[in-house]
């Protein structure tokens, strides 16, 4: 962001912008950190979101992923407070949102090792689901979630059907891959009521603070959906990040998990469906490491931890391949 | 011709030098840069000297054995093809082991820690 940039944001922003910092964004998004200075001689920290350059998948536009994080804190959801949308170009050249700024740990690697963060990791984990069912509680119709779209009647071949176009999109067969979706599809479980399901519940995009959970970020994967997708991409093994006995996203028990989940929601978590959205949880990962591998064909300095995806590709096949086991035909 | 050592011994000489000279004076913060950058270097290596694998003996057995007309031109791609149609839905066990297999044909040159019997 260029010093006439920043000038342009501080005027919009009513104030004056100091310490622009890139935080560590996605491949999708890019976060700054900012400081605004208000004539009264207040100060406040935020952080601003808009586009980076690469998307890898179709996700929410940066106008939805305020209004979802608008509906989620008024669900009761952690979220950062949302402040302002601006969807005038001439500002950043691009729309971007301004949230005020939540201070935590969101590195997934440091959660699942240093217990100092989440000393208590049994009520982490009841906090775990206990968020994910605030953010389940969010049903259709909601009018201001209108670009959702109507749900889908049948959420998991929703999800086959896309999964199959990214395949052909990325043009080299993958035998395996379809193999999985092929029973997947075969194994459909009967959808839970449709909720909002967040897409990318994990260790990574929540921010702790004291042990707790601060804020639920990166809501651009949201949509209407069956909510145990959600309960199995966090539970997933390729979510566990090293700690495989921590079957809630590395850092807390599946049970822990569940029964906070269970608690808030009233709805019993159906298990026997957990490996079902788990096999589906891998074979999601495996197309983005798969889609983020090629990206480097279009990119003049490839970055290497993209170049890598690709690889890991063949480890969350196999894993996806031995989960599908223990599904049965519907 | 070239002198040796060939290119995947380079890389791994490379590579442990990197390892073991250069990574413990690297900053904290670029451990995890280095780490990657050898992971490259031994998949390269491993990818080099690799030999050529042809399934395409076993892709037909499978089609012998689930009783189909055997698969014309790309074969990897007509396997694709049949399995998203379900033609092979009442023969899962053999096409598994197929593809278990071909897995961790993939998983010998990305990751061989992983591998079942690795």
């Amino acid at each position: 962001m260029d010093d006439a940039a920043v000038r342009r944001l501080g005027a919009w922003l009513g104030g004056t912008v100091r310490e622009v910092r890139l935080l560590s964004g996605g491949a999708i998004q890019e976060n700054f950190s900012l400081v605004l200075g208000r004539e009264d001689g207040t100060e406040e920290r935020l952080v601003l979101r808009r586009d980076a350059a690469a998307t890898i998948e179709a996700s929410r536009s940066r106008a939805e992923e305020f209004s979802l994080i608008r509906a989620a804190r008024a669900a009761g959801v952690a979220v950062a407070e949302p402040v302002a949308l601006c969807t005038d170009e001439s500002v950043l050249g691009g729309p971007f949102f301004v949230m005020r700024f939540v201070a935590g740990v969101a590195d997934p690697r440091r959660l699942v090792r240093e217990d100092a963060l989440i000393p208590d990791r049994a009520a982490f984990g009841e906090a775990l689901g206990a968020e994910l069912a605030r953010i389940h509680a969010i049903r259709p119709p909601r009018p201001d979630l209108g670009f959702l779209g109507a749900p889908e009647a049948d959420p998991a071949m929703a999800r086959i059907r896309a999964y199959r176009r990214s395949l052909d999109a990325l043009g080299a067969p993958q035998p395996a891959i379809e193999y999985v979706l092929r029973r997947l599809e075969r194994a459909r479980p009967r959808p839970a009521a449709i909720t909002l399901v967040h897409g990318d519940y994990r260790i990574g995009n929540l921010m702790v603070a004291d042990g707790r959970i601060a804020a639920v970020l990166d809501w651009e994967f949201s949509g209407w959906g069956d909510p145990d997708e959600d309960l199995g991409w966090l539970t997933a093994r390729c979510w566990r990040f090293g700690r495989e006995d921590r079957e809630a996203g590395g850092v807390a028990t599946r049970e822990d998990f569940y029964r906070g989940y269970e608690r808030e929601s009233g709805r019993k978590v159906a298990g026997e469906r957990a490996p079902y959205w788990e096999a589906m949880a891998a074979i999601r990962w495996a197309i983005i490491a798969l889609q983020q591998g090629e990206r480097y064909r279009g990119e003049e300095k490839p970055g290497l931890e993209a170049a890598l995806s690709g690889r890991m590709a063949p480890q969350l096949v196999q894993e996806a391949m031995a989960v599908v086991r223990e599904i049965g035909d519907a | 011709m070239r002198d040796g050592p060939d290119g995947a011994v380079l890389l791994a000489i490379a590579r442990a030098a990197l390892l073991d000279e250069v990574l413990p004076n690297v900053p904290a913060g670029q451990v995890y840069a280095v780490r990657m950058i050898a992971n490259a270097m031994a998949i390269a290596a491993r990818e080099m000297t690799a030999e050529p694998e042809d399934d395409s003996g076993r892709v037909f057995s499978l089609y012998r054995e689930a009783g189909m007309a055997q698969p014309a031109g790309e074969i990897e791609r007509a396997l694709a093809g049949d399995i998203r149609a379900g033609r092979f839905d009442g023969h899962e066990a053999a096409l598994a082991a197929l593809l278990e297999w071909q897995v961790d044909r993939r998983l010998a040159l990305a990751n061989p820690r992983l591998r079942k019997d690795g």
